[in-house]
């Protein structure tokens, strides 16, 4: 049976070997279309409750760090910078100020999703998934309150950058024995 | 006895149904076994996150089985009470007891 749609939405929720087992169970159970989808969606909430007690701790101080925590460092950075020009305080920031920023926060957040490569490449890849999220949604809570918000372009990039460069370097870990043995043996018995 | 030695209902709930299956229980299993006993309509995810935990806190284990062609060449991964499980459900237990005992409940409330 090929496995429904629906079990995409436990990928971010649930580790491989949950979402296995519940791939089986639907697969043993002979589940397929709609019922499928209800079993799945009844398995968000629980999964999520898991989700926000196990992997939240775990995501949100390299967040914080590489999100809006460096946000803040380089804009008071700037603001220094600034205050040093006559007449040149609170004023749009130049374009490099946020090239700069943007590297800056590239880089932190292609440190932290490389630090999590030591979970496997599934494990590695969700959970730079969430870092990079939860990076994305401190940016964008802080940029409207920042006294020199960017251009609605850069912001975008801001918002976009940190998920995109969290899950790029976990992308390329080679899987955990376990977890490609089991697909071995999926393969072997299809 | 930790904050975390202490049980929910359903993790009571789950470790029983474990606990009755024996090297049977793993999630659908489990799943079951709490319907055909207490005609509880849980979700499959709720049962694994309550595995999951009961696993992280050190009361269960689990070791996977063979590959099994009705599970898509999947494995079960079935479940064992720890020595610590047991412990923790018998206290758990024995507190509900000690709470309940003396204690005339309303009609239509008794087992």
């Amino acid at each position: 049976m090929k496995l429904p749609l629906a079990t995409l939405l436990l990928w971010p929720l649930a580790p491989a070997p949950v979402r296995r087992d519940i791939e089986g169970d639907l697969e043993e159970m002979g589940l397929g279309g709609w019922a499928a989808w209800r079993e799945v969606a009844r398995s968000v909430p629980p999964l999520a409750g898991a989700f926000a007690r196990r992997d939240v701790a775990r995501c949100l101080p390299a967040a914080l760090v590489c999100g809006p925590l460096a946000l803040a460092v380089l804009d008071r950075f700037w603001g220094m910078v600034y205050s040093a020009i006559p007449l040149k305080e609170d004023l749009i920031r130049a374009p490099l100020a946020w090239v700069v920023n943007l590297c800056a926060i590239t880089a932190l957040c292609l440190a932290a999703g490389t630090a999590l490569r030591g979970e496997g490449r599934d494990e590695s890849r969700r959970l730079a998934f969430w870092t990079g999220v939860f990076a994305a949604a401190g940016i964008g809570v802080l940029l409207p309150v920042l006294p020199a918000a960017p251009e609605p372009g850069v912001r975008v990039l801001l918002i976009l950058f940190p998920v995109a460069f969290t899950v790029l370097p976990a992308g390329g870990v080679p899987a955990k024995p376990a977890d490609r043995a089991s697909t071995d043996s999926k393969e072997s018995e299809v | 006895m930790g904050k975390g030695a202490f049980l929910g209902e359903f993790e009571q709930v789950v470790l029983l149904a474990v606990l009755r299956l024996g090297e049977e229980a793993y999630g659908l299993s489990v799943r079951r076994e709490i319907h055909d006993r207490t005609q509880r309509e849980v979700a499959i995810g709720a049962v694994y996150a309550t595995l999951d935990r009961l696993e992280q806190k050190g009361l269960v284990q689990s070791a996977a089985g063979e590959p099994v062609a009705e599970r898509g060449g999947r494995a079960r991964r079935c479940f064992q009470v720890t020595g610590t499980g047991r412990d923790a459900l018998r206290q758990s237990l024995r507190t509900i007891e000690k709470l309940k005992s003396g204690l005339e409940l309303a009609e239509g409330l008794e087992g």
